[in-house]
């Protein structure tokens, strides 16, 4: 009798701890908390690395600098130094520009400019962490642009950064309209550089080449925003709707400043 | 407790080392190493059993809570296959450098596969693209165990059973 109890209390045990588990991964409050115990070491290591960049650089330069001339070695130093220093705002200036076309062409939108502090440590995840929350006006559902085309969507907004889900990843979702014929789409990621039109009618006129743009019809957000290329378009026999394949323009290798186009 | 809290946040550290922007910005990595599933791995051939399944548990729900969708599969897969390779461990009296590759590709394999299938399952995405995936992921995993090895048999003079 005793051994029964004890199994009883055990499987008790059990089932409390699974429903606590369930409890934890499905409330929203502690995703969120969960995003800045990422985002807040994230920004810190970040911000070393720009450090360590800096100064390795500033070495290298300087040891290079050592096999010139000795009268040319201080006037060198400096010129190459200030060449970095124009190098680097130049490039900066380049992104800044970028920003600043993108702002003046969505001049309605409330625009906040984010640093990508780090990435999902899931491989089967495609999505990065940004360095602004909730402190700044950042709210769940909001559009995320680089390079003035849309790369993902924010899921989770903590106090100091965020979550974004990309355009690539699986269950990235949106309704999309294409630029030329104006035909409302479903669209969905696939993978590296790659989305899928869902439910696309034989009837429907879907062109090669043309621009997949989002519309005001996913909930009141900001229409016109590129999400991607149409690059392959097919019918399978037997099957109903179109296969259309849209190349994507987010590159994860090389994304430092993006924008968060806020509701 | 103090303790036992110091390998939870070696865990958590070893998460947030996972998510730097070092492995996709500067080393321009389509696949990051699962460092947190190493470290379980090794906890157990520490004979750290306990702390390992609680470790595994802790990643699984950590992992889970940054996923942008709701879900529980990293919780399940860390946890079963801890379980799994703890059951494994037991049945020999020692395993060599072999029997430790082997078991560290059967422990990715127990973490990745169910992933997959769960993410097909969620969106009907093709698998193959996720074969290569597994393929690399297992591969990482193992290479990490190697130089664990190396390190501890050839740089700390630590012998084998």
């Amino acid at each position: 009798m005793d051994n029964v109890k004890k199994r009883l209390i055990k499987l008790g045990i059990f089932f409390v701890s699974i429903v606590v588990i369930f409890v934890f991964l499905f409330s929203g409050k502690l995703k969120n908390i969960s995003v800045d115990f990422i985002g807040v070491p994230s920004n810190f290591i970040y911000s070393i690395f720009h450090r360590l960049e800096e100064i390795s650089s500033f070495f290298k330069d300087k040891k290079s600098l050592y096999q010139e001339n000795e009268k040319l070695k201080k006037e060198l130093e400096i010129l190459k130094l200030e060449n970095q220093k124009v190098f680097q705002l130049e490039k900066e200036n380049e992104e800044l520009r970028k920003v600043l076309q993108f702002k003046n062409q969505y001049m309605s939108a409330k625009i906040i400019v984010a640093r990508v502090i780090a990435f999902s440590p899931d491989n089967w995840v495609n999505s990065f962490f940004i360095d602004v929350g909730s402190k700044d006006g950042v709210k769940e559902g909001d559009f995320v642009v680089a390079g003035g085309y849309l790369i993902g969507m924010v899921k989770s907004v903590g106090l100091n950064s965020s979550e974004v889900l990309s355009v690539n990843d699986e269950n990235f979702k949106i309704t999309v309209r294409t630029r030329k014929t104006g035909e409302i789409c479903f669209y969905s990621g696939l993978g590296y550089k790659k989305g899928v039109l869902k439910y696309v009618r034989p009837e429907q006129d879907i062109r090669f080449s043309d621009i997949v743009e989002t519309t005001i019809l996913d909930m009141n957000r900001l229409e016109g925003i590129p999400v991607g290329i149409i690059k392959k378009i097919s019918t399978k026999e037997g099957e109903f709707f179109k296969e259309v394949e849209v190349e994507t323009f987010y590159y994860p290798y090389s994304l430092d400043y993006v924008i968060v186009v806020s509701r | 407790m103090i303790f036992y809290l110091k390998y939870f946040v070696i865990a958590y550290l070893l998460v947030v080392i996972q998510s730097n922007v070092f492995f996709k910005g500067v080393l321009k990595l389509f696949i990051v190493p699962d460092f947190v599933l190493v470290y379980i791995f090794w906890l157990t051939m520490e004979n750290k059993e306990n702390i390992a399944k609680y470790v595994g548990l802790f990643t699984g729900i950590f992992l889970d809570l940054l996923n942008p969708e709701k879900t529980f599969i990293n919780t399940f897969s860390y946890f079963f296959s801890t379980l799994y390779i703890i059951n494994i461990k037991n049945k020999f009296i020692g395993l060599n450098f072999t029997l430790k590759l082997l078991a560290i590709v059967l422990f990715s394999l127990i973490v990745s596969i169910p992933k997959t299938v769960y993410s097909f399952f969620l969106s009907n995405v093709s698998l193959n693209q996720s074969l290569s995936l597994i393929g690399f992921y297992v591969l990482y995993n193992a290479v990490i165990i190697y130089f664990i090895y190396y390190f501890t048999v050839f740089v700390l003079k630590r012998d084998e059973i």
